[in-house]
Parts: structure tokens; sequence; C-alpha cells
């Protein structure tokens, strides 16, 4: 019920198994891999070996991602958003599984079509822009009744064509008349009329004074090389051969759908590759000697006897050792709870990993994690509502991990907004009118405040006491009392003086300040302690109070969680009310009435769950952890089955 | 009817709660949504992902209209056409009132876009990673949520009889 004990274990086996065993050890999936650091002494090198096959495997991967690739473009393998958050992962039985990726021979002529098919696709891609470019630049030319081959102009006469800005063209043609003799121009304006379209015969003695007259009016030229006829005929050849290229990649597409059919056993292939590369770099991690192979890694202690079992049953001449992990070696970190505890291992998971000295904060933050959440969506009819899709969606999606953790954990959130829900009066905010079990926070927003800061100080002295217990458990006492009990004993006889006050009851009081007196006395004692000379001591003692400030404003922002319980029950209601407003009109106004009942209390739900999420994470994480987490643990990833597309079911 | 100053600033106040958190949410979720198009564009399955991330500097907005819609109930504005008849000094009490969740849902909107924004990057690149990118987003509102409660508590404060 806590961080997992981690065993490091060393396998040693005949150098022939080696293989076999390390697919086995992926098949249990129960054990992270680690080199071995000792030098091996005189065995064979197989690394050697090992790594072209590695090479070869990767390049048929990245053919198959190509294929995957190309295929997806084709046609996009549709995946809902749910699905875009879980994953999806098409379900497979191992012996399909096995048949379908043991004969690749399809894979070559697969990959090398794919290849094909997508460089014709993007020559017919360049060329389809090269001409629909061209048409873009004929259409201003349509009128021009000349084949665009014999423009080439006459030893004495020469030919220019050109646009220009509508604005500057009267001044062009009036300059360059002056400039030379004998022009013959011919121009039209552009559909748009921002330019001028022109067309200038001219003699070959005038050339370099007209151009530089173009030249000045920023004139751009218009040239068409290797194009025959006039520009109407042109165009329509161009829209000829784009009608042709559209009707051959249709071609190539209804060619390429035909692969569509490959398209799992791809997937399939993909995985069973990355399994056999994953294999391959496990062999890179052994050391071996000429008959004989080590192996090493971390496995959790519960699991070591059921893998040892089922080593020792396959391969003979097996040897399993294990052993606790040496002072200060940094073993990975894995989380063991209690069924129902184990959901909430998201929220500690999202964060950090814990330390491997330290300790698991899962089981400490599960119920207020649950109770906030509930308090922030607070709504009977939310809370149902939110626990159904979620069951819904993990009985319809295969999910795994980090996933499905997050969707349990809000099933189980649902289940706390309804019973919240119900206190407070709330079911769909008032579409049904049940009295609050306790009351309405509407009515007394105080109190529901009142009951967030409570609810933020039991947390945050749960939290000193964990750490009071983290020291007391590493053998130091002195600082648990010092650093944690006089904390404590200060923030509850505080807080315990403020209730006083407020029910006038003498005796609390009394007891309340002696307890506070207590803890202020002794952290100012204490606080200083690493200090020398008294004087210091006692002044970094005394500045250690300030630090009261911190555990004011971590009990404020609780007050968070009265804000979002509104947020949400506030705009249900509103929600309802607009909506019931509408029955007034016949028929259509009913209509009206359930259509915006569906879409508000969805969106509101929506916008409202993740809210909910992030600020009870939010609570756990910066008020709760602060006073105790040690995180930065490194997460056990141990060598499995690990696959991409294909779920082995 | 004769209408009062004081309606009038009462009404005043309502607008200033809706619209300027209403702004500022759109500029964090319009921050959100351009960096997002980038990584669709690459990645049309970090959809859901990026989608998260834009609707958390929308719930400034949601404050505010939450706040007005209170006010409007305090201020009997759902009474088609007949709103209660404020004094000036209850109408200032009602623009009070709506300072905190206008000036800081304004600020705090614009500010989480940014950081949310920034967390698109997360997305793209280590996307098991969101759940990070998401609570730094949410430090940012801590800040609209407080302005939020003061505000809130401040309607429920406000004492109102109206003009006799």
């Amino acid at each position: 019920m806590a961080i997992a004990e981690m065993r490091k274990v060393t396998i040693i086996g005949h150098l022939a198994d080696r293989a076999a065993i390390t697919g086995e050890l992926q098949r249990a999936g129960v054990m992270e891999l680690e080199p071995i650091e000792e030098e091996s002494e005189s065995g064979p090198d197989l690394d050697a070996e090992v790594n072209p096959e590695i090479g070869a495997v990767e390049q048929k991967i990245a053919e198959l991602k190509f294929c995957i690739d190309f295929l997806d473009k084709l046609e996009r393998a549709r995946k809902s958003l749910i699905q875009q958050f879980a994953g999806s992962k098409i379900p497979v039985d191992l012996e399909e599984f096995s048949n379908m990726t043991r004969d690749g021979g399809w894979l070559q002529p697969v990959h090398s079509q794919c290849r094909d098919y997508d460089s014709r696709l993007s020559a017919l891609r360049n060329e389809e822009n090269q001409l629909q470019n061209l048409l873009k630049q004929l259409a201003g030319w349509a009128w021009l009744d000349l084949p665009l081959d014999e423009l080439e102009g006459t030893r004495h006469a020469g030919i220019v064509l050109g646009s220009v800005a509508s604005k500057v063209y009267d001044d062009l043609v009036s300059e360059a008349r002056s400039a030379c003799d004998g022009l013959y121009v011919e121009a039209r304006q552009s559909s748009d009329r921002r330019d001028v379209y022109f067309v200038i015969i001219y003699a070959r003695q005038d050339e370099q004074a007209l151009f530089e007259v173009l030249k000045k009016y920023e004139y751009t030229r218009h040239q068409f090389q290797g194009l025959a006829g006039t520009p109407r005929e042109c165009m329509e050849a161009t829209r000829l051969r784009l009608d042709a290229i559209s009707a051959e990649r249709e071609g190539i597409l209804g060619e390429a759908r035909k692969l569509l059919s490959y398209r799992t056993q791809i997937y399939a292939m993909y995985d069973s590759l990355s399994l056999k590369r994953d294999r391959l770099m496990a062999l890179r991690q052994t050391v071996v000697t000429r008959r004989a192979f080590a192996l090493r890694g971390w496995a959790v202690s519960d699991n070591i006897p059921a893998l040892r079992d089922s080593l020792v049953k396959k391969f003979d001449s097996i040897v399993i050792q294990d052993e606790p992990p040496a002072e200060g070696e940094a073993a990975p970190v894995a989380l063991r709870n209690t069924s129902v505890v184990t959901p909430f291992e998201a929220v500690t998971e999202i964060y950090s990993m814990p330390h491997q000295d330290g300790i698991d904060p899962t089981p400490w933050l599960a119920p207020f994690f649950f109770v906030f959440f509930g308090m922030c969506l607070g709504d009977v009819g939310y809370g149902i509502l939110l626990t159904l899709l979620c069951v819904i969606l993990l009985k319809k999606i295969r999910m795994a991990g980090l996933g499905k953790k997050l969707f349990v954990l809000l099933a189980i959130s649902g289940i706390s907004s309804a019973l919240m829900g119900a206190v407070t009066g709330s079911w769909f905010g008032n579409l049904v009118k049940v009295e609050p079990l306790w009351f309405n926070p509407l009515d007394n927003p105080l109190l529901m405040l009142g009951v967030s800061f409570a609810l933020g100080l039991v947390q945050i002295l749960v939290g000193l006491g964990i750490k009071f217990g983290m020291n007391v458990r590493r053998g130091r006492i002195a600082d648990a009392v010092f650093d944690q009990g006089f904390w404590f004993l200060l923030i509850l006889g505080l807080t315990l003086v403020m209730v006083g006050m407020q029910v006038k009851a003498g005796g609390i009081s009394t007891i309340a300040t002696w307890l506070a007196a207590i803890g202020a006395l002794g952290l100012i004692a204490t606080q200083g302690r690493a200090n020398k000379g008294v004087i210091k001591r006692l002044a970094s003692g005394v500045l250690s109070l300030y630090g009261i400030t911190g555990y004011l404003s971590d009990v404020l922002s609780y007050s968070r969680l009265l804000a979002l319980g509104l947020a949400s029950s506030v705009i249900a209601t509103v929600i309802d009310d607009l909506a019931l407003r509408l029955t007034g009109i016949p028929v259509l106004g009913w209509i009206a009435m359930a259509i915006l009942l569906i879409v508000g209390h969805t969106f509101n739900l929506l916008i409202n769950v993740v809210g909910s999420y992030v600020h009870s994470s939010r609570l756990q994480y910066v008020e709760f952890f602060s006073k105790f987490f040690e995180g930065g643990g490194r997460r056990f990833a141990p060598f499995r089955v690990r696959t991409k597309y294909i779920d082995l079911v | 009817m004769e209408l009062t100053v004081g309606t009038i600033l009462g009404f005043l106040g309502i607008a200033l709660a809706v619209a300027l958190p209403g702004v500022g949410s759109a500029i964090g979720v319009g921050l959100v949504g351009t960096a997002g198009s980038g990584v669709v564009t690459e990645d049309p399955d970090k959809f859901g992902q990026i989608l998260l991330l834009q609707v958390i500097p929308g719930t400034q907005g949601i404050y505010g209209l939450l706040s007005g819609l209170l006010l409007m109930g305090k201020l009997n504005v759902f009474s088609f056409g007949k709103p209660v008849l404020l004094t000036i000094p209850e109408g200032a009490l009602v623009v009070m009132a709506a300072l905190p969740i206008a000036i800081v849902g304004w600020f705090s909107a614009i500010h989480q876009g940014k950081v949310a924004a920034a967390g698109v990057g997360v997305a793209a690149k280590r996307p098991e990673e969101l759940g990070k990118a998401v609570t730094f987003a949410a430090m940012v509102e801590t800040y609209a949520v407080l302005a939020f409660l003061a505000t809130l508590l401040l309607i429920f404060g406000i004492p109102i009889k109206g003009v006799a």
C-alpha cells in the first residue's frame, strides 16, 4: 500500500537460450532491464552480430511507417475525441497476430507500390500547380488573337507583352510614344480592373528607350515559352490537361485504395517488428562468456516468484538471483495500492513519481480529492451523468495505464459529485426540486466557505502529520517534533482560538491559547537551531513565525471549493430558468426547451469537469504535497510487449 | 416609470462584470487556438488535447457571466421591464462588487491564455506530460477564482432596499 518493494534480479543462463529467455521476459513484462557495468572477460563480441540485425529491422520499420502514413493520407483512420485521449488500438488475438506477421513476403511489393503511387501523385500535384499558375497568367490575355509562338518579332520590329497598374498606364503610353516613333499599342484592362495588359510592337532601334520607360513604370513582362496557339487555345489545352490530371489521380487513388486491405496487416507487422527490435535492444544489455550470458534488472518483489517459476520450468540450468537495492542505488518506483485507491494514482503520477525512499501520497490524497471534486461539481444529475459516461467509455474502449486510471477516477468522482449534490440540493441545478440534505450554499455561502477552510485545515494538518511520521521513521525525532509538531500545535491552537471566539466557550479558548503558545514558543526556541549563538538562534526562531502567512494563504486557497461549486450549480440553475421560460410558447417552446437543456447542461458539465479535476489536483500539488512530498522517483518501466497499433488480446 | 441613476449604475456594474472577463477570455482562448492550429496541421489527432488547453482560459468569461447573472437576479432584471430602482449608493455598491472579477478576470484570462499556448508545445512534443501543462495554466486561474469569490461575497452582501 504504497511504493512497491523493488529487488534487483540477475539471470544467468546458457548462451543458446539467450534470445528465448529475453522473449519470455518480454511476454512476462515484469522486469526492467539494466545494462551490466562489469566488463565481460572473454566472450564473443555478440554486439557485432546484433547491431546489423537491429539496423535491418529498423529499416523495415521505417518502410512500414511510410506505408502507414501514405495510407493514412489516403483515408484517415477515424478517431473520436475520446479515442484521441485514450488511444485506440485494433484488437487482434495472438494467433491471428502471429499468422499475419509470419510471412513478410508481401511487405516489399506493398512498400514499393506505396512509394510508386506517392511519387506519381506528387508529380501530378506539381504539374497541376504549374498549370494552374499558367492558367492564371493566361487569363488576362484571352482577348489577344495572336499565336503565342509567333511573338518573336522580326529583324526590324520587336514585340513585347506586359502588364502594369491601371492608374499609371496612360502615363506610360504617352511617355513611351514620345520616346519612340510609330509604336503600335493594344491593351485591355484585367477583369479586376487593377492592371492593364498590353502588347507593344516597336521598331528595333527604339528597343532600349522603350524598355527604359517600361521599367520606370515597373511593368511585368509576360513571356510564354513553349506554348503554341492563341492564348484562348492554350487555356483550352491547359484545362484539358488539368482534367486529364485529375482523372489520372483518381485512377492512381483507386489503385492505391486496394492497398487499404493490407492496413491491419501493416499495423501488425509494424508492431511485430517493433517488438523484435525491443528484444534485440535487450540483448545488447546482456554480458556473455563463451557458454553463458547474464542479464540484470529490476522487478517488484511480489512478481519475482511467478517469474522464477515460469523461467525455471521452460529452461534448464538457469540461475535467478534477487537482492535488495544497494545503499544509495536508484531503484525505479512503482506504486502499489488497493483497487479503490489505484485510480487516484493518476493524480500522483501526473505530478511526479515519489522518490524511492519517500512515501506514496496516493492513499492520503484519495479521500480529499474525492470530496473536493464532489464539492466543485456538486450536482446529482451531473455526477450520475459523468459516472455513466465514464463507465460506458471504459466498456467500449479498451484502455490501459494512465488513461484507464484517469477515467476510473472520473467515474468515482462522479459518485462524489452526486453525493455532494444531494447534500446541497442541486439536481441538474434546480430542475428537479429536492430539499438539500444539509443546506444550499447559495442561501448560506459563508457556511460553505467555512466548510472549505475547515477541509483545507484538516488536509494541511494531515500533511504535517505525514511528514512527522516520515521523520520519526528515519530516526529524526527532533526534526519531527520541532519542524512539524510545533507547527501542528500552533495552527491547531490558533484555529481553536478562532472557533472559541465564535462559539464563546471559554474552556476551548483557554486550552487553545495554551496550545498555540506552546507551539509558538517551541518554534521560537527551535527554528534557529542551525545557527550559532543564542541571539542569532532566537532571532531566526522569531522570524520563522512569519511562516504562518504561508499556512494562512494555503488555507485561503481552499475557498476555490466554494467558488467552483457555486459556478457549476448556479449556471445549471440559470440554464433551467431560461429553458423553463420557453415553455410559454406552445409546442415549439417545449422543443426549444429540450434543446436548450441538453446543450446547456452538456456544455456546463464538460467545462466544470475540467475545472473540478484541475483544481482538485492543484490543491493536492500545491497545498498538500508541499508539506511532505518528495518527488523525482524514476518510473518503473518494465521490458514488456509494447505495441502502437495492435492490442493483443 | 422613472429610472434612477442608481439603477443605471447597477446595470453598468453588470455590464462590466460580463464584458471585461469576456474580452479577456476571448483573447486568451484565441491565443491558444492560434498556437494549436499549427500543431493540428501536423497531427490532427492532437485536436482533443489542444481543445482541453484551449478551454482553460475560457472560464473567466463564465465567472463574469455568472456574476452578471447573480446581479441581474438581485436587481430583478428577469421580471422584464421592472428592475428594482436603486439609490445611487446602492448602484455604486453593485459596480464595486463587479470590479474584482471584471479586472482580474480580464487580465488573468489573457495571461492564462499565454501559459496555455505555451503548453501547446508540450502537447505536441510530450503529450504524456499534458497534465503538467494544464496545471501550469490552472495556477493563473487561482486569482480569477479568488476575485470571483470576492465578487460573489460582495454580491451576497449588498443591502438593497430600493427607492421607496
